[in-house]
């Protein structure tokens, strides 16, 4: 299936997007919790970051003022703790400076590039820091546990809020709360199928399902909202 | 096993953008990406629906300044270092310090002629000057050719330096609100990077690069032309290249 760029990504088109409510609050309990920000125009990253390909530093310090805020929240959303998450945004930015001109605009979004940018070292850290973080391998996802239990708070809310704003929210009702709660805590959490399935109680098999089928269930309801087609 | 097989690939696209691949298997998916605009399309797509659960994503802490800081320091070292060095120099200067300055000056002349005359004898190209040798300068060579195999552009810039000169080798219609760009790309990273652009007045045009030659091109192995709409950001040519070459260095 080929999904016009255009048209999928919300997220990224500059659309207004209000912080949702009770955001579960970082470990690091002397922060201010920013409002989710705006993302910035696709058209303007893609100038920046054009001009961050020859080195141009005004358009790198442009760049980083317009999305950091928003990628640190994906950041901390993985790694639930602000110094790992702004480490991340660091190594994400410097990769940025040394890889703009990898940026190809007919594969996707420039926003899209930098979120997987982020969310991919997002990844990496909490999986190299095994057993030292909160919901990282070794505590059998003890933490993603905890907030699936909180209502309103974790990535299950998140996963409502997003299926919401983009509009699918009857045609992803057809998924059960177990196969919501895998995708969340996968996508969201950056956990692997084995945490995930160690956080639910459920088997292994069962969880990569619960996944698959929920992944889906959301490109099949993004082509039937007539944002995505082959 | 055959990774491009479309149920396969979809399979493995949609694990990898999501980042639930072992990383041995990341690793290796992560190469036949590289080689294949049928994986990086199925990867982006995913990537692309994946996106649209950003939309549900909490509030954060907002980055402290430092991260930025952090950022510039680890790009950009050696020019941060050298300032808050000579800020120090300049705060720790007393009146006694004033005087031992007076007395250092002698031999900061003596050490900095010494270094002076140590370039110029090794690294001549530091101050736009040659090698007496009779040689031609370390430089980066590109000859492009259009697709009849036409020689169509000649293009060179000295391996340290901050200048490419293009020299048309044939005529090239740029229609009025257009220009030429120059890309390069290697065969290990074949998304093309921008190098230089320019409208076409006479033959030859001298067009400064962003950063020094060997920084720029060092890394590549083409050279790519292209006709663009006049102040483009495009990332990448927006139509197919006119011209295309190896990027050969010559030293």
């Amino acid at each position: 299936m080929r999904v016009p760029r255009d048209a999928i990504c919300l997220p990224c088109g500059g659309r207004k997007i209000a912080g949702p409510p009770g955001a579960r609050a970082s470990q690091d309990t002397t922060s201010t919790m920013a409002r989710r920000t705006d993302p910035p125009d696709n058209d303007d990253l893609a100038r920046w970051l054009s001009r961050v390909a020859l080195g141009d530093r005004p358009a790198f310090e442009q760049l980083y003022r317009a999305t950091s805020s928003y990628l640190m929240a994906i950041a901390w959303r993985v790694l639930q703790q602000r110094d790992l998450a702004e480490e991340v945004l660091q190594d994400a930015f410097v990769k940025v400076w040394h890889s703009a001109g990898m940026y190809d605009a007919r594969l996707g979004l420039p926003m899209t590039w930098l979120i997987n940018i982020v969310r991919n070292r997002a990844i990496d850290l909490r999986r190299s820091r095994a057993g030292t973080l909160a919901g990282a391998p070794g505590d059998a996802g003890e933490a993603a546990l905890d907030s699936l239990a909180t209502p309103g708070a974790g990535p299950e809310q998140w996963l409502d809020d997003a299926i919401h704003r983009i509009g699918v929210r009857e045609c992803m009702g057809q998924l059960s709360a177990a196969q919501r709660q895998a995708l969340a805590l996968v996508y969201y959490q950056g956990l692997t199928h084995v945490e995930a399935a160690q956080a639910l109680e459920a088997p292994l098999g069962t969880t990569k399902a619960w996944v698959r089928r929920g992944l889906d269930y959301l490109k099949a309801c993004l082509k039937g909202r007539g944002v995505a087609a082959t | 096993m055959n990774l491009l097989h479309p149920e396969r690939l979809d399979a493995l696209a949609r694990a990898h953008a999501l980042g639930t691949l072992s990383p041995r298997a990341a690793r290796r998916f992560a190469r036949v990406v590289a080689g294949s605009s049928v994986a990086a399309q199925a990867v982006a797509d995913w990537q692309a629906v994946l996106g649209t659960l950003e939309e549900g994503a909490p509030a954060s802490p907002e980055p402290r300044p430092r991260v930025w800081a952090d950022v510039q320091r680890r790009l950009f070292e050696r020019e941060a270092q050298a300032l808050p060095q000579a800020d120090r120099r300049g705060a720790s200067r007393g009146a006694g310090g004033l005087a031992l300055g007076w007395l250092r000056w002698p031999a900061g002349l003596v050490v900095g002629a010494a270094m002076l005359w140590t370039v110029l004898a090794l690294r001549p190209q530091t101050f736009g000057l040659e090698p007496d040798a009779g040689a031609v300068p370390a430089s980066y060579v590109g000859v492009l050719q259009d697709a009849q195999g036409r020689s169509l552009v000649a293009t060179t810039a000295r391996r340290h330096g901050t200048v490419l000169t293009v020299r048309l080798l044939r005529p090239v219609a740029v229609a009025p609100g257009h220009e030429l760009v120059v890309w390069a790309w290697s065969d290990a990273d074949p998304a093309p990077r921008r190098v230089a652009r320019w409208t076409p007045a006479g033959p030859t045009v001298e067009l400064p690069l962003p950063t020094p030659a060997e920084t720029l091109l060092g890394p590549m192995t083409h050279l790519g032309l292209s006709l663009e709409a006049a102040g483009s950001d495009a990332a990448a040519p927006s139509q197919p290249l006119v011209a295309e070459g190896p990027c050969a260095k010559v030293w």
